[in-house]
């Protein structure tokens, strides 16, 4: 099928229901040395929306390997037959994977039943002081009838765990949960407190900084004193001098969730990870004179501490005067300052969970300013924006040529409820991130009128997310070429000289339609 | 044109200084190689992201792939740094349904790129042999999305050798021959960065190319006859194979039953995994394959059922070319004598196409299998009978400003199978999402799917109670009303408008080419007599509106065609769109 298809499908895209079944889902896991094994097996039956035709279970052959013990099909659970071998494959594994173990099952129609087995051994070196687990109880979106997940040979001893509606039972060393239609993940975890955590997430990290910095490292601080003596100002050019040059490596599932390579190793191969991206700009405020420390985010929404899901690292900057505020290295193309989802954003600061401390850098507003011409019907835009306005209009323009943003704003007016038509455009660069981001568009509304008065349709750009966003959009219409102006609900209007003004005061109101008695 | 002076006027991510392909035929017994030879300078942040990272492919089994990459960097004291250069099976292959991890894909990363290094990248691929059989084509193109300052191509080959060639833009040739080998070069100037843009060509379309091929294409059509038909068919076939085939000996119902009974998957199945199909058999003990396959399968029940079948080649991804050669391929249909002359084609995959081939291989090359041999062809374009058709009938609500009523849409041609794939990929109790996204109505409205999407030979409407929203504004003593029309109503043509508006560019690749037409009945209006807008008539777009008792009607006409339009049609299309948006047109003033 062709690309406008897919990107339609995109837009309108609905989730498919889950109508196949999963009987037994069991995941069993041991150690070997420092190698976690994971025996992962389902039974299950075929459903219209045939999510079963195909297994797929991504791993990173560097650390992980994936061998198939079972994969059998049938009319019925007595009836299975072992699928043909040409119908295992390993394929690069997407997104998130490096590579994924892919088992189709040949016309398996509705009503088949389905039996697969696995075996992952995993020597990642996740599991230094304890193996832990996050196991979702759904398997290609479908909640399993009866979930068993079991830990052998005294793995339990001295973890934790969390996780409604599983029951726990003990034989010969083997613990095994269990659960009828679970909701929850169950999570197992050998970090009783966030301390403990902590240090293992930062232990690479803290080992890096403890070494003599490379030069490289000196000649970026450097660079980062043009912006003054003023260590704030400093902070956020390197931010943007370090993003520029190196670029965020792709965190892939199954990863070492703590590794950091040398500083200089990062430099020279100018991608990193969050965390190593936190390593090296802690080191350049450093050499700035600065102390900086690094602070795990993220975080899932667990009753016990475990890695899973602390995947972002922020740096806590205290100047010399004492000041202190806190950067997102990584955040990619946001500004400078501004730390996406600081609003319910938990670190664990000085070995406890907290939440973001409150900051004027996170304050998000947009103005956005239409000067339309009655008589011809053409458009100036002006957008300047801050906070999650300004990371929301750098995604959408950065890494397109100036072709390609126009027909974006094009598209966002058509998304919005307003077609438009834009004919020349300038934006600010997207990747200086310690300048705000604008952008000014001049273009075409709708055809000259043939009548003195008319409605007309004023455009608006929406931005999907914005309502959950604290902060404030300001939209305004300056219209000339027009004596009177009567707009719909939710707009006043007002005169300034030659033009009228009108006002979304909701600043969300979007497209606003109006009536307007040209000047001729 | 300077190198300068190009960059400047042009603006590219990037300049390819030197672009240098080199095909040698010459070494007897050890097939073919290829070497593409480039130096490339990324002169924007996007052209660091395009090239910091390239990819080649190549199938394991039959050719082979040799890389030397590097890097040299403009800032001081960094130097030279060797790419970094990564194998694993190819991308595509995971959500195309596709287990041939002989597909490879080499990924060659340059560590540390900045705008103004030079990159050094050459390619030499070893074919050892060519899928099916000994068919070679190769085509250069000189230009690509970004500029080329010096584009060659040279063909090595023995003097004797015949070799067929075909030129599409401005080339300087030169011959030089000697006993051994005969080398042929074709030398571009500086190339333009050719944009890649939704609703834009395909680059490779606009493209000055050259196309070498060892055969004619009725010799490859007699070759491939052979390989395909008579060694896959001829004899692989036992009668004692039964297939209960609900349709008969219909050609329609059989091509439906194959689309619908095999799966689509794929393997590394036999010595040439994608091209090499399997017999009817194999496909049919498996009930999967891929379109190869089939294609064969249909083709063997269609003979089996007495009619006279021929397998198809042709190309989903791009032009065959004039000259194609047996990796030119990525599709397969069969074709059966129609009534009239015409040509009957049924794709054993796609169930969508009304026309039994997709709406986008309409004016494209196809090459038929034929044991004498036969020429390319092309898939005919009829230029007319795609339609979306939305009637509207109901009442305004004037306190909610919403218009609820009944719709009905039909498509044909190209929209039907643009809705017809679009619906059938959504399940059954989330289609209402679907519709009311594609028809711009109201979440509260009720619209259903008539017909079975995915069987073409169920017919197919979209028919339900709907709200959508009627803008009205207050002026002194009055209210206006601007009615939704096809810029609110049709989701696709209003998002194709929007992609082709804009004229910053000449050439424009409607990507699904429709007519819409939208009939608009609106009863229960505001008391007065309404002040209705003048008709707009013009070259792609009408729309009128007059009162029919107490009834309102609007009839709105917005033709996105041809796919491919002219200078003028562009102009037209372009004016057509910006009509459609122009909400005055859609006024009704009650005062």
């Amino acid at each position: 099928m062709t690309r406008p298809v897919h990107l339609l499908l995109a837009l309108v895209s609905t989730l498919v229901s889950s109508e196949s079944v999963v009987d037994l889902y069991s995941v069993a896991l041991s150690m070997e040395g420092d190698t976690l094994v994971r025996v992962m097996e389902f039974t299950g039956v075929q459903g219209s929306d045939r999510l079963l035709s195909r297994i797929s279970r991504g791993f990173d052959p560097s650390i992980q390997s994936v061998s198939l013990e079972t994969a059998h099909m049938g009319t019925s659970s007595e009836d299975l037959h072992r699928i043909p071998s040409w119908s295992v494959d390993t394929l690069t594994g997407g997104s998130s994977w490096r590579r994924s173990l892919v088992t189709a099952f040949p016309n398996l129609r509705e009503g088949m039943a389905v039996h697969y087995r696995i075996t992952v051994r995993d020597w990642s070196g996740n599991w230094s002081r304890g193996a832990w687990a996050v196991l979702s109880p759904r398997l290609k979106g479908i909640v399993p009838d009866s979930c068993v997940f079991s830990f052998s040979d005294g793995m339990m001893e001295g973890m934790v765990w969390s996780g409604e509606g599983y029951r726990i039972s003990s034989r010969g060393g083997v613990t095994r949960f269990t659960a009828r239609n679970p909701s929850e993940p169950l999570v197992v975890t050998p970090f009783t407190d966030h301390r403990g955590l902590e240090e293992f997430l930062l232990s690479a990290a803290k080992s890096v900084l403890a070494k003599p910095f490379p030069p490289d490292l000196r000649e970026a601080a450097l660079q980062a004193t043009s912006a003054g003596a003023d260590g704030y100002a400093q902070s956020m050019r390197a931010r943007t001098l370090l993003c520029n040059s190196i670029s965020p490596e792709r965190v892939m599932n199954g990863r070492r969730v703590n590794g950091c390579r040398e500083l200089q190793e990062i430099l020279d191969s100018r991608r990193a990870t969050p965390l190593e991206m936190a390593a090296v700009y802690t080191a350049v405020c450093r050499e700035l004179g600065m102390e900086a420390k690094i602070i795990p985010a993220g975080g899932g929404n667990f009753d016990v501490p475990v890695p899973s899901d602390w995947n972002r690292y922020l740096v806590r900057i205290t100047s010399s005067e004492g000041d202190s505020w806190f950067v997102e290295p990584s955040a990619y193309l946001s500004p400078a300052s501004w730390i996406p989802g600081a609003d319910s954003l938990r670190i664990i600061l000085g070995g406890e969970p907290a939440e973001m401390p409150r900051s004027a850098a996170s304050v998000s507003r947009c103005r956005e300013v239409w000067r339309v011409d009655a008589l011809s019907g053409t458009f100036r835009l002006e957008l300047d924006c801050r906070g999650w306005f300004d990371m929301s209009l750098r995604r959408r323009t950065a890494g397109l040529s100036e072709e390609e943003v126009v027909l974006s704003l094009a598209e966002w007016g058509w998304l919005s409820g307003r077609t438009l038509v834009p004919d020349t455009l300038f934006h600010g660069d997207p990747f200086a991130l310690d300048e705000p981001m604008v952008l000014t568009a001049e273009g075409r509304l709708w055809e000259p009128p043939v009548t003195d008065q008319f409605a007309e349709v004023l455009p608006a750009l929406l931005r999907p997310g914005a309502d959950s966003v604290q902060g404030s959009l300001e939209r305004q219409w300056r219209i000339s070429g027009a004596s009177r102006a009567w707009p719909g609900e939710g707009a006043a209007v007002r005169r300034e000289g030659d033009l009228l003004v009108l006002q979304d005061s909701s600043g969300s109101a979007g497209a606003l339609p109006v009536l307007l008695k040209v000047l001729r | 044109m300077p190198l300068l002076l190009l960059i400047l006027l042009s603006g590219p991510d990037a300049v390819f200084i030197q672009r240098t392909v080199t095909v040698d035929l010459s070494m007897a017994g050890t097939g073919y190689v290829e070497t593409t030879s480039e130096m490339i300078v990324p002169l924007t942040a996007r052209g660091v992201r395009r090239y910091g990272t390239m990819t080649s492919s190549y199938r394991n089994g039959w050719e082979s792939l040799q890389i030397l990459a590097s890097v040299r960097h403009w800032r001081s004291g960094r130097g030279v740094d060797d790419a970094d250069i990564r194998e694993e099976p190819h991308s595509s292959l995971l959500a195309g349904g596709r287990l041939e991890s002989s597909l490879r894909e080499v990924h060659v990363s340059f560590p540390g790129l900045e705008v103004g290094d030079t990159i050094m990248v050459e390619v030499t691929r070893t074919i050892g042999e060519l899928p099916l059989d000994d068919l070679y084509s190769y085509t250069y193109y000189a230009a690509s999305r970004d500029s080329i300052h010096r584009g060659v191509f040279r063909v090595v080959k023995p003097p004797d050798r015949e070799l067929h060639h075909s030129v599409s833009g401005e080339f300087v040739l030169s011959v030089s021959t000697g006993e051994q080998r005969e080398v042929l070069v074709w030398e571009a100037g500086p190339q333009r960065p050719l944009p890649l843009l939704p609703f834009s060509p395909d680059p490779a379309a606009l493209s000055p190319r050259v196309t070498v091929a060892s055969h004619t294409p009725r010799q490859v059509s007699a070759v491939l006859y052979s390989r395909l038909v008579e060694d896959c068919l001829g004899h692989g076939t036992s009668s004692s194979v039964h297939v209960t085939t609900p349709g008969g000996d219909d050609p329609a119902e059989l091509r439906d039953w194959v689309a619908g009974e095999i799966e689509y998957l794929g393997a590394d199945w036999g010595d040439y995994p994608g091209y090499t199909p399997r017999t009817p058999e194999e496909t049919l003990a498996d009930r999967a394959g891929v379109c190869r396959d089939k294609a064969l399968l249909l083709a063997w029940l269609l003979d089996r059922a007495e009619h006279d079948p021929v397998l198809v080649l042709t190309s989903l991804s791009g032009s065959i070319g004039p000259l194609p050669g047996s990796r030119s391929f990525d599709h397969m249909l069969v074709a059966l004598a129609g009534p009239g002359g015409d040509t009957l084609f049924l794709d054993p995959v796609n169930q969508m196409a009304a026309d039994g081939y997709t709406y986008t291989l309409r004016g494209r090359e196809y090459l038929p299998l034929t044991a004498e041999g036969s020429p390319t062809g092309r898939f005919p374009d009829r230029g007319e009978g795609d339609t979306l058709r939305i009637r509207i009938a109901g009442g305004l609500d004037p306190e909610a400003g919403i218009l609820e009523g009944e719709i009905t849409a039909e498509f044909s041609g190209s929209a039907e199978e643009l809705f017809r794939y679009m619906l059938s990929s959504v399940s059954a109790d989330r289609s209402h999402l679907l519709l009311q996204r594609l028809f711009g109505a109201l979440p509260s409205s009720a619209l259903i799917i008539e017909g079975d999407p995915s069987s073409p030979g169920s017919s197919l409407r979209v028919t339900g109670q709907g709200r959508w929203r009627v803008m009205q504004v207050f002026g002194e003593g009055s209210v206006t009303l601007i009615l939704p029309g096809l810029a609110n109503i049709d989701l696709v043509g209003s998002r194709a408008s929007a992609f082709l508006m804009p004229d910053f560019r000449e050439q424009l690749f409607v990507e699904t080419p429709y007519t819409a037409l939208l009939v608009l009945r609106i009863g229960n209006l505001p008391a007065g007599d309404p002040v209705l807008p003048e008709p707009v008539v013009m070259e792609g777009y009408g729309l009128e509106m007059r009162t029919e008792g107490d009834t309102l009607a609007l009839n709105e006409l917005l033709s996105l065609v041809p796919a491919f339009p002219g200078p003028e049609e562009t102009r037209n299309i372009r004016e057509a769109c910006l009509s459609s948006i122009s909400a005055a047109h859609r006024n009704v003033t009650f005062r």
